[in-house]
């Protein structure tokens, strides 16, 4: 074969390969614009035309459960979280790797211990400690955490970062004089925009999507975020396949959003593709 | 001069400790308080409710779960789960990378295009699948039926019998095909290990397959002793996290179990938070969260250990 054709077969294959991971989206946006019915009248016979689409879904979808406050919650707890993290995580970032104190060594080998641990494993003792300190039903045990540090992973990205810091930059600041928070505020953080939209990103992401912590800790429905939302929806209006479909999807376009906003940030951080 | 210099050190030491100081709070509230009060928890039979009804009771917890049959159960569903789950996630992560980086321009554009199903891993996902893998009404099935009506025809000519007597797979409602329809489900998001193998692959770069082509190697022959070999390291990463997250898996069992699954989709996680939050025996579940720590330590030591000789770690490096 030539290398023409070979070119023409990769590429064929990667444009089949994005078709089949759109296929779910694109069912899900058709069921979400259907009546119940023709959805379960089987085949996906072609839809007659626009005036077929029912929009009146999404408005049933959004009223039948409380679900713009859902939507609202989760927007006070994902901004919370994301500031708390970008910002403590960066510290310690800062710290691990601009600073010299002692232990720091060992303290960062803890850190990254911290990440092979199981998370089921920390959820007991951790709720037990919250519920003592009568955080529950509050959105103290989802957010003060973020504030500690946030995950190890995001430390870990902050300090790859601040290492790559030329040192030229930090010796001309303790020229001036500036003591470390004036070489973190306004030396360190103001050059680190690619770490700082890849790590909010993904923890706007994780956040949003979270689901275990809001169900252990969350018990009043109007202090719900949208994922244990949902849950409710699947448990009271399963059956209504077309406003699931318009509540999920209603649910994915921050994190779609996001992940778009933030995409050069992202591959720049965690993979290291170039180009595109 | 020299007590200059002193002073400067002394006074960096502390403002390092400063900036960490959060972490270090997060570190005891969070991580090292909770293990020890897990390790406490483990060895007490305690309802939650109050500090008095906590009593020490040793060995019991651990000695409760030989005689708990559906820990078992339990623990096989899981360990089931993973095997299917690890291997699929590696191929096909492997594969969407080896086909990204065909791509000498645009490897950006496809890469990001790939991995955005990984980042929608919450649950309106899960319900999304939920209904395309409906047995009755869902696209998947649709399509496995039409494919069926259309083989009918040819498989009569040949001889091959017919195509009437198979149907579609009943996926999350049958025993059988419940944890397949996890595997399935998760593909779709296989992007996140392409990234990691990408990064790999690009490390790599392309001069030794350059020389092992002049050289007369063919595509399969340099596959297995050029790529694997630059791979290697990003196949373990995947592996070791692929195992710790599925052994954890909790959303998609909790809410994708249904009856007709005949406790198939009862993993680990689920029995634990069951033990925990339904039942309210927080001294037994605190023993069963040690339990999986255990093991996932054991199955991780032993993988590291069993391929030490394979993996070529320098290679991953810059």
């Amino acid at each position: 074969m030539t290398s023409t054709a070979y070119k023409t077969m990769w590429t064929a294959g990667r444009v089949a390969v994005a078709v089949v991971l759109a296929a779910p989206l694109l069912w899900a946006a058709w069921a979400s614009l259907q009546p119940i019915d023709r959805i379960f009248a089987g085949p996906m016979a072609p839809t007659p035309a626009v005036d077929g689409l029912q929009w009146s879904n999404y408005r049933e979808a959004v009223t039948r459960l409380p679900f713009l406050r859902f939507l609202l919650n989760s927007c006070i707890i994902t901004v919370a979280t994301t500031i708390g993290t970008v910002f403590t995580s960066s510290l310690a970032g800062f710290a691990f790797a601009r600073l010299r104190w002692r232990g720091r060594d060992v303290c960062f080998v803890l850190t990254l211990a911290t990440m092979m641990l199981p998370a089921q494993v920390l959820l007991i003792p951790q709720f037990l400690i919250f519920e003592h300190l009568g955080w529950v039903n509050t959105y103290k045990p989802l957010i003060v955490p973020s504030w500690l540090g946030g995950s190890a992973f995001f430390i870990f990205l902050f300090r790859q970062f601040f290492r790559s810091v030329p040192q030229s930059f930090e010796d001309a600041a303790r020229l001036d004089g500036t003591t470390h928070w004036q070489l973190y505020w306004h030396v360190m953080l103001p050059i680190s925009r690619p770490v700082i939209g890849a790590v909010a990103a993904l923890s706007a992401v994780y956040h949003w999507q979270e689901f275990l912590a809001p169900l252990v800790y969350l018990s009043d429905f109007n202090t719900y975020p949208v994922s244990v939302g949902l849950r409710m929806y699947q448990a009271m209006e399963g059956s209504w396949a077309n406003l699931i479909m318009a509540a999920s999807l209603v649910a994915l376009v921050p994190p779609l959003l996001v992940v778009a906003l933030a995409q050069r940030y992202l591959m720049r951080s965690i993979g290291a593709p170039k180009g595109g | 001069m020299q007590a200059a210099i002193h002073e400067h050190g002394e006074r960096r030491e502390r403002g390092g400790l400063w900036f960490v100081s959060p972490w270090m709070a997060g570190l005891a509230l969070l991580y090292v308080g909770p293990m020890m009060a897990a390790g406490l928890l483990a060895t007490a039979r305690w309802d939650g409710q109050s500090w008095t009804s906590l009593e020490w009771s040793g060995w019991a917890n651990f000695q409760a779960m030989a005689t708990d049959d559906r820990l078992g159960k339990a623990l096989l569903n899981s360990i089931c789960y993973t095997a299917m789950q690890v291997p699929a996630q590696l191929v096909v992560g492997l594969g969407l990378a080896l086909l990204v980086n065909q791509s000498r321009r645009r490897i950006g554009l496809w890469a990001t295009f790939y991995y955005l199903p990984h980042v929608l891993g919450g649950v309106a996902t899960i319900l999304i699948w939920w209904w395309l893998l409906n047995p009755q009404v869902g696209p998947v099935n649709q399509a496995i039926r039409w494919i069926l009506d259309g083989l009918d025809g040819p498989m009569i000519a040949l001889g091959l019998g017919t195509t009437r007597d198979w149907d579609a797979p009943p996926w999350l409602y049958s025993p059988v095909w419940a944890k397949p329809s996890l595997v399935l489900m998760n593909l779709w998001q296989a992007g996140g290990g392409m990234l990691i193998f990408l990064a790999a692959l690009l490390r790599g770069g392309e001069s030794l397959h350059e020389a092992a082509r002049l050289d007369g190697a063919g595509r399969c022959r340099r596959f297995w002793h050029i790529t694997l070999p630059q791979v290697s390291p990003a196949l373990m990463f995947n592996a070791l996290t692929g195992i710790v997250f599925s052994m954890q898996a909790f959303n998609q069992p909790f809410l994708l179990r249904n009856f007709q699954q005949q406790d198939s989709l009862r993993f680990f996680s689920l029995h634990l938070y069951q033990a925990a939050f339904e039942q309210h025996r927080f001294g037994y579940a605190a023993a069963l969260a040690w339990l999986l720590l255990a093991i996932l330590l054991a199955f991780t030591a032993t993988m590291v250990f069993v391929t030490r000789r394979w993996v070529q770690y320098d290679m991953g490096e810059e």
